[in-house]
C-alpha cells in the first residue's frame, strides 16, 4: 500500500472519532498485516478530531472510549495530551 | 560518513551527556540491557533520557522521528521523560510531549523511508529543525 493512500485510510479510521468505532475500520478496511501500523499512527490523527466534536462531554467520551491498554502503549495518554494541546492553541488563536 | 561512523559517533554524544549528567547526578547510568523504553537514567531525579544522534539532519533540515520500524519503536515505545537530539551541530532537549505537540500544531504527516542497512520499512515523522527547535525546552551548542 502506498504511503498517501495509508494514510487517507488512517483520515478516515480516525474520523470515526470513539476508538472502538475507529478500530472497527481498520480491520473492515485495512490487510492485517497494517493494522499494527494503522493502531500506531492513528494516535498523530485521533486529537483534531476529537477536538471537533461539539461539547465537553463527547471529547471526554471520546477519550474515555480508548482503553488505558491500548497499543502502542500510552495511546491514551497521548491522545488526551494531544487534544490539550490542540485546544490551548485554539483557545489562544493560533 | 557512514553508519559505521555514525553508530560510533551516536555511542559518544551518548557518552559525552552522561559525563555531563554524572557531573551533575552521580548515579545517572546507561539503561542496562535491550531497553527501547529510555537510553540513560537518572536515579537523583527520578528522570529518565532518550539520546538521538541525527547528523543528517544538518543536510536534510529535518529531524527524524521514528515511531514504527516493523512493530511500534521509538517515538511509540519510548517512555523517556526527555528527548535528546544531537544534530552534530547542536544539542536540544525536549519532552516527550513537546514532539508531540511539534507533530500536532505542525500539521506533519508519516512518511515510510528505507535505511540502507533496514530490512523492513520505518515510519516516521520528518521534522523541520527550525519548527522542531521552537517546542524545545533547552539547546546547546556544538563544542569545538
Amino acid at each position: 500500500m502506498r504511503p498517501a493512500e495509508f494514510n487517507a485510510q488512517i483520515k478516515s479510521a480516525a474520523k470515526k472519532t470513539y476508538y472502538p468505532q475507529c478500530l472497527k475500520y481498520i480491520e473492515d478496511n485495512l490487510e492485517p498485516a497494517f493494522h499494527d501500523l494503522a493502531k500506531a499512527t492513528l494516535v498523530y490523527y485521533l486529537p483534531s478530531n476529537i477536538l471537533d466534536l461539539s461539547s465537553r462531554d463527547e471529547r471526554k467520551a471520546a477519550i474515555d472510549s480508548i482503553p488505558h491498554n491500548a497499543t502502542p502503549s500510552h495511546t491514551r495518554q497521548l491522545v488526551e495530551h494531544g487534544v490539550m494541546t490542540l485546544w490551548k492553541r485554539e483557545r489562544n488563536g493560533i | 560518513m557512514g553508519f559505521k561512523e555514525d553508530l560510533k559517533r551516536g555511542v559518544a554524544v551518548e557518552d559525552d551527556l552522561l559525563r555531563r549528567l554524572r557531573s551533575l547526578f552521580p548515579s545517572a547510568k546507561r539503561a542496562e540491557g535491550l531497553h527501547p523504553e529510555f537510553d540513560i537514567e537518572i536515579p537523583e531525579l527520578q528522570k529518565t533520557v532518550e539520546v538521538k544522534y541525527d547528523p543528517m539532519s544538518q543536510k536534510t533540515g529535518n529531524i527524524v522521528i521514528e515511531y514504527y520500524h516493523n512493530k511500534p519503536s521509538a517515538f511509540s515505545v519510548s517512555i523517556a521523560d526527555y528527548w535528546v537530539i544531537d544534530t552534530g551541530n547542536g544539542e536540544y532537549w525536549f519532552s516527550r510531549q513537546g514532539i508531540l505537540d511539534c507533530i500536532l500544531c505542525e500539521g506533519l504527516e508519516p512518511v515510510r523511508i528505507l535505511g540502507t542497512t533496514d530490512r523492513h520499512p520505518k515510519w516516521v515523522f520528518l521534522v523541520p529543525i527550525n519548527a522542531l527547535v521552537r517546542y524545545s525546552n533547552a539547546a546547546r551548542a556544538a563544542q569545538l
